[in-house]
């Protein structure tokens, strides 16, 4: 059992009655994202680390377990412990450089 | 209802903002050492900076009714910069006496490096030195897990430290159990796309509790929100939540772990909050 089950004080009928259209517009605008890299005029970002972490999170979506979040986050995260020597850049990129 | 933000950059925002806070309930800010979107040329930068953070802020922020208070630091974004970490780390204490200044901090990481943790450490030593509270950001994106870790093992391994009186900042889903778990505070920072939205945050007190958890817009020059909280408190009513529990984590939980710094005395009191620490 999952040790979070009922911690969310409304029922799935509220929850859908007020966060539904949300969602819905937050997953069409993904998709018309992913379209968008399709139709692009060049297709040089199939390997970019951050199309490839993407696509490789997006599958956590839609499976029916628990802590859909912390796994995606995790997914994009640098696992390592070990600090970098030196700085490479000032700002994060939002999935890990390979 | 009353609200207390940990977290915001007001140096980086218009008086307007502070009127909007005002309006919807802010009583007291506290403002993190911060970084100005580049890297700064000489340490003399600091020591205006500071002058500021001490001085005309917490004038600004009178004018409308709001307390203000800061923290001290080379923010993590400079850190790799081991020479400037040091001239900085000469300046802090002429300002450590100042009437609003409640410890060191944002300290942390940013893309996790060694001058980066050197810098972090030298920072955690000189709050020991005069036992300060201790404010820290957590990086952000892929670096957040990494940087989380590092700075949670290396503080968890200094025995001088008590946990209580460390607040690490901008948690989200992969990182709060570490933080809870180990004792310390910790803070959600209410930010449009790199930090955690309000439904989030009410989603984390929904799943963790509101012991040692604290919101924050951390707004600062980027897109960011200076009335987070009380979107967040607006979140927290839609999902049912009672009064006591929004009161307890906008307002009681800053106020407890703020209080561990005497300096730190509210004016005003919230009808109905529970302050453990009076």
């Amino acid at each position: 059992m999952d040790q979070y089950e009922k911690s969310c004080p409304l029922t799935q009928k509220e929850v859908l009655d007020a966060d539904f259209m949300k969602a819905r517009n937050n997953l069409l605008e993904i998709a018309a994202f992913l379209d968008r890299l399709d139709r692009a005029k060049a297709l040089d970002g199939e390997d970019d680390f951050r199309l490839v972490a993407f696509r490789r999170v997006l599958k956590d979506v839609a499976n029916h377990e628990s802590d859909k979040v912390k796994r995606m986050q995790m997914g994009l995260s640098d696992l390592s412990i070990e600090p970098m020597v030196e700085r490479d850049v000032q700002t994060a990129f939002g999935a890990v450089k390979m | 209802m009353q609200y207390i933000d940990l977290h915001c950059h007001m140096s980086s925002r218009t008086t307007d903002d502070y009127h909007m806070m005002a309006l919807t309930g802010c009583v007291a800010i506290t403002e993190p050492s911060f970084w100005a979107g580049y890297d700064s040329c000489t340490p003399d930068y600091f020591r205006d900076y500071f002058h500021r953070l001490t001085d005309y802020e917490p004038k600004r922020a009178a004018q409308y009714g709001i307390q203000h208070y800061a923290w001290l630091c080379l923010n993590p974004k400079e850190a790799e910069n081991r020479e400037m970490a040091k001239a900085v780390l000469k300046i802090i204490p002429e300002f450590m006496d100042m009437p609003n200044i409640l410890g060191i901090g944002e300290i942390g990481l940013n893309r996790v490096t060694r001058n980066e943790l050197a810098t972090f450490i030298d920072h955690v030593e000189l709050a020991m030195q005069t036992n300060e509270l201790i404010h820290i950001h957590t990086p952000h994106l892929e670096d957040k897990y990494k940087g989380t870790k590092v700075m949670v093992d290396t503080l968890i391994s200094d025995k001088r430290l008590t946990p209580g009186r460390v607040m690490l900042d901008h948690s989200e889903e992969h990182t709060i159990e570490m933080i809870l778990g180990n004792g310390f505070w910790t803070g959600l920072t209410l930010y449009p796309t790199t930090k955690v939205t309000h439904g989030r945050a009410v989603d984390m007190i929904e799943r963790y509790g509101t012991e040692r958890i604290c919101v924050a817009s951390a707004c600062d020059w980027g897109p960011s929100h200076p009335i987070a909280v009380p979107e967040f408190i607006a979140e927290m009513r839609r999902r049912g939540h009672s009064e006591e529990t929004i009161r307890k984590v906008v307002y009681e939980n800053p106020a407890e772990f703020l209080s561990q710094c005497p300096k730190f005395k509210l004016k005003h009191t919230e009808p109905g909050a529970v302050l453990r620490f009076a």
